[in-house]
């Protein structure tokens, strides 16, 4: 007989995380300090698209805006943080995450309550008009330091540590630390009841409702989770580079974490990861390939940003058109297309079928909110 | 009281040209049920074709011409190359993303992010009444262009038999295609149409704002989308209403609190009418979900 | 006919007295210029099985969507036990569960993941009891205690009680795989195992018996006779003349968006107006003789 319950039990999540954390530090001593720096900055874009993630894939809704939400978190880490400089370092740092996590959820709150109610594109415009509109937003609003930015201080090695590890490294273990966190949070909930009502209503809303399921609330707790969750990354992104300007969460990036996610698959945590580090190492990569060729700086300076945004949208188009449910999903499929074969087995028909009547193919796809097709008649 | 004048003249004019760029997105809207995110992506294309073309034979004319008909070509090539495999609104919506990315950075690449100036092809230095500026003769331009070009599609949708084919694939495709219509066709043709108005309504905004550059269609696309969300997305007739509403608004917002308060303030005005009307202010149909 | 079941009787008389079960009085239905429905009066006692039949475009789906909330009424009332009938998503809390056309299953789910997601969330504890049979050969160890979590808590119990709704059904086997793996007659059986999870006061079951075969037609009026004797009252709408007459105590005629008549099956069945509406033929005077 099969498992019963495909559950994951707190706990395990819980281990889980803690080991993947401590795996992640003990990498760190491998790496280089500029490499450690690169390392939590995909933790920081981890939070990011692991919200975003859950938030298109189980929810079914579309943000474009996300950079901006980790915007508001950067914001709210840094006003926090310089409104209680005496602090102890560590005390600092927690209230500094929660102001990130308080600011960047109210506005989703807001645009969720806006937008995640209807249906439609609606969500989707409104986050498309919230991050075109940050430059304006941080020049009017007082206190958010224009074009500039806010600036926060450094937080150094702790004494007892000091010894042992570089500035980066450090920052490294306490970009994987919130990162996990993170992580073993949506999972949590991903795996729960709230994770099996979210695809519900992205399946079908009618039918979730008649389940009892209201879709306006849950899509609205969809979008307010991965605002937090992005808001948790834009922290951890000040608390690297001490400072949160609007040049740093423009559409170009909202636009890359939508990549991220779709590249690594619609609703999966562990292509979440494949994404945040496409959308760190790619850019990267990109601009040292053009620094080694020979072209004429004028020309070195366009390809500079533009290039890898090139390459991304090409591979948005192209995973669209051939592979809708990113790397992960296609080798999901693979594995379930072999599970399916074994099942059917020599004459593997259910004794309650009429004999016509095939078990449709098996679709994994189904669940992403790209298969568009309904199998039922 | 001058300044406010003015300021409303120049929003009528701004307001009908937004609208008609709306109107663009409503037609796509209507037509295949998906919103047309790279629209603001696929008029800067055109513009520079347009620009390019105006400078090259010296005549605006001419240019607005080469960019109506680069906007119906790029209409038709995102249809037939890249928006079919859209299986799912969500995947049209992600699709069209991906365009915007591949067209504005391939732009940044070719011309580089410098704002090149853009001539009007009239004056626009506002004509004065009794020491009174009103608007300018490019203002009254651009409303003619877009007025008649808004008139022109109303007489082609409802007075010749491809608008009846065009409307009826987008409001019953089953039942057309079984009476005939190549529903498949029509679609194409709606996104031609609607990507050759953008492109003017694009290029007809351009002498007004700093220049032009890949990202000159950002604001645009964003305000268009809200005034075909005021409006309603289904209708067209909502988008001219809302389109002059928030044309003027935006005007004298620009106006007395200054250029940097206008995406915010498009962005207050988005929020509210989905918190409290989201159907649009023109008046909705309620839909049946079962 | 069916068996005597215990609470087959007439429905209550029609002066507003707040009976138990479902009341729907004077329900108008307008879309735009089209009348769907129009002043249409219904009871459905605890216990009873009411079936509304019509022809094609008679307006049976939009009772049901006025029921269920998805579809705003011009005029009537539609209550439960007295009270009317709240918003769609609520409809579960207030023990209503309804099946849809074309099956509204899930199909990025599992079966279970399916029948889950119907277990009401908040609902005060139910008496487990109710579950035929006990479920035998769980890994050992799967209860001992360690819920930690409400998340994990409650998705374990609805799982539970989902498990136990689709073995009572004949589908424990197929518990873990996707929904869309199904054949259309067990993906049915799924969608009904979702709507009784939720352990309904009041069942409404939308053209059942579309699309099965006959032994599968045979399974679901048992479970329909079986659930209305345990006390839930049930609404079907339903084309399948034979099915419908041989599962309900009461059948009501629907065409044009009217009541056009009611009563026991076979009273319905003889009735010169259901012939007419249906066949579209006039009715001549009657001397009992079959047409």
């Amino acid at each position: 007989m099969s498992r019963l319950l495909p559950a994951r039990p707190v706990p395990r999540t819980l281990v889980v995380a803690l080991l993947g954390a401590l795996a992640a530090v003990a990498g760190t001593f491998l790496l280089d300090p500029y490499r450690n720096y690169q390392l939590a900055l995909v933790a920081a874009f981890l939070c990011a698209t692991a919200g975003l993630t859950v938030l298109v894939g189980l929810s079914g809704q579309l943000s474009l805006g996300h950079s901006a939400l980790m915007a508001a978190g950067g914001y709210g880490y840094a006003l926090t943080s310089n409104a209680v400089p005496d602090a102890p370092a560590v005390v600092r740092f927690v209230v500094a995450l929660v102001g990130a996590a308080v600011l960047s959820g109210a506005v989703g709150l807001l645009l969720g309550l806006a937008g995640a109610r209807l249906h439609g594109p609606y969500l989707a415009g409104l986050t498309l008009t919230l991050v075109v509109a940050l430059p304006a937003i941080a020049t009017t609003v007082p206190g958010l330091g224009g074009d500039q930015g806010v600036r926060v201080g450094l937080e150094p090695v702790p004494d007892a540590l000091d010894r042992l590890v570089a500035l980066e490294q450090w920052q490294a273990w306490v970009a994987i630390l919130v990162t996990s966190a993170v992580l073993a949070a949506l999972h949590v909930v991903v795996r729960g009841r709230t994770g099996l009502r979210w695809r519900a209503v992205r399946d079908d809303e009618t039918a979730a409702a008649l389940a009892g399921v209201a879709p306006g609330r849950l899509k609205v707790l969809a979008f307010v989770v991965s605002s937090v969750a992005a808001g948790l990354g834009g922290a951890v992104l000040c608390f690297v580079t001490q400072s949160v300007t609007p040049g740093g969460y423009g559409l170009a990036t909202s636009l890359l974490l939508l990549v991220a996610v779709v590249v690594g698959g619609l609703g999966s945590l562990a292509g979440a990861a494949v994404g945040a580090a496409l959308v760190v190492l790619l850019p990267w990569l990109v601009g040292t390939l053009v620094d080694a060729l020979p072209v004429p700086s004028e020309l070195a300076q366009r390809l500079d940003g533009n290039l890898a945004l090139l390459v991304f949208g090409l591979l948005l188009v192209v995973l669209m058109a051939a592979a809708p449910t990113g790397v992960v999903g296609a080798w999901r499929t693979a594995r379930a297309r072999r599970a399916a074969r074994r099942r059917a087995g020599p004459g593997g028909t259910h004794p309650s079928a009429p004999g016509p009547s095939a078990p449709a193919r098996e679709d994994v796809t189904a669940g992403s909110p790209l298969s568009g097709t309904e199998s039922e008649a | 009281m001058d300044r406010f004048l003015f300021l409303v003249g120049t929003g009528v004019a701004r307001g009908t040209v937004t609208a008609l760029f709306a109107l663009s997105l409503v037609l796509i809207w209507r037509a295949a049920r998906i919103v047309n995110f790279a629209a603001g992506a696929m008029a800067v294309v055109t513009a520079y074709v347009a620009v390019g073309v105006a400078h090259a034979t010296g005549g605006w004319w001419w240019g607005a011409l080469a960019g109506v008909v680069a906007g119906g070509l790029l209409g038709w090539l995102v249809e037939r190359g890249v928006m079919r495999f859209a299986t799912t609104p969500l995947g049209g919506v992600i699709l069209a993303i991906g365009l915007v990315m591949v067209l504005q950075s391939a732009l940044g690449i070719l011309v580089g992010p410098q704002y090149v100036p853009v001539a009007p092809p009239v004056s626009d230095r506002p004509w004065t009444v009794a020491g009174v500026p009103l608007g300018s003769p490019y203002d009254v331009l651009t409303v003619a262009v877009a007025l008649g070009l808004m008139l022109g599609l109303r007489l082609l949708f409802t007075r010749t038999t491809l608008g009846l084919q065009l409307r009826a694939s987008a409001f019953a495709p089953e039942v057309s295609r079984l009476l005939g219509v190549r529903v498949a066709r029509m679609r194409t043709v709606a996104w031609v149409l609607a990507s050759a108005v953008a492109a003017l309504a694009a290029l007809l905004l351009l002498p007004t704002e700093l220049g032009l550059n890949p990202h000159a269609t950002d604001v645009l696309f964003v305000l268009a989308f809200t005034v075909a969300v005021v409006g309603g997305l289904d209708s067209p007739g909502g988008a001219l209403v809302a389109g002059l509403g928030v044309g003027v608004l935006m005007s004298l917002v620009t106006g007395y609190l200054g250029a940097s308060a206008t995406p915010i303030a498009v962005l207050a005005l988005l929020v509210v009418v989905l918190l409290v009307r989201p159907q649009g202010l023109v008046a909705g149909v309620e839909a049946r979900r079962a | 006919m069916s068996p005597a079941s215990p609470a087959a009787h007439a429905p209550g008389p029609r002066t507003g007295q707040p009976a138990a079960g479902l009341a729907v009085r004077g329900l108008t239905v307008r879309f735009g210029g089209l009348t769907a429905v129009e002043d249409v009066d219904l009871d459905v006692a605890p216990g009873q099985v009411v079936a509304l039949i019509g022809p094609n475009g008679a307006g049976k789906t939009t009772v049901f969507n006025a029921v269920c909330g998805l579809v705003r009424p011009t005029a009537g009332t539609v209550t439960l036990d007295g009270r009317p009938l709240g918003p769609t998503a609520g409809l579960v809390h207030r023990g209503v569960a309804r099946t849809l056309q074309g099956l509204g299953t899930f199909p990025g789910l599992t079966v279970l993941e399916n029948v889950a997601v119907g277990v009401p969330g908040r609902v005060p504890g139910h008496a487990t009891g109710r579950t035929t049979g006990h479920v035998t050969g769980r890994k050992a160890g799967r209860t001992t205690g360690r819920s930690t979590g409400q998340e994990t808590g409650r998705r374990d119990d609805a799982h539970e009680r989902a498990w136990a709704q689709l073995v009572a059904l004949g589908l424990g086997g197929r518990a873990d795989q996707p929904v869309t793996s199904l054949p259309y007659a067990e993906r049915a059986t799924v969608a009904l195992a979702r709507a009784l999870v939720a352990r309904p006061r009041l069942l409404l079951l939308d053209e059942p018996a579309g699309g099965l075969g006959h032994d599968d037609i045979a399974a679901l009026g048992r479970v329909v006779r079986d659930v209305a004797a345990a006390g839930t009252g049930v609404l079907l709408v339903e084309h399948h003349v034979d099915f419908v007459m041989g599962v309900s105590d009461h059948v009501v005629v629907l065409d044009f968006g009217r009541v056009i008549a009611a009563g026991p099956p076979e009273q319905v069945r003889r009735d010169p107006h259901v012939e007419e509406a249906y066949l579209g033929l006039p009715a001549t005077p009657r001397d009992g003789t079959p047409r």
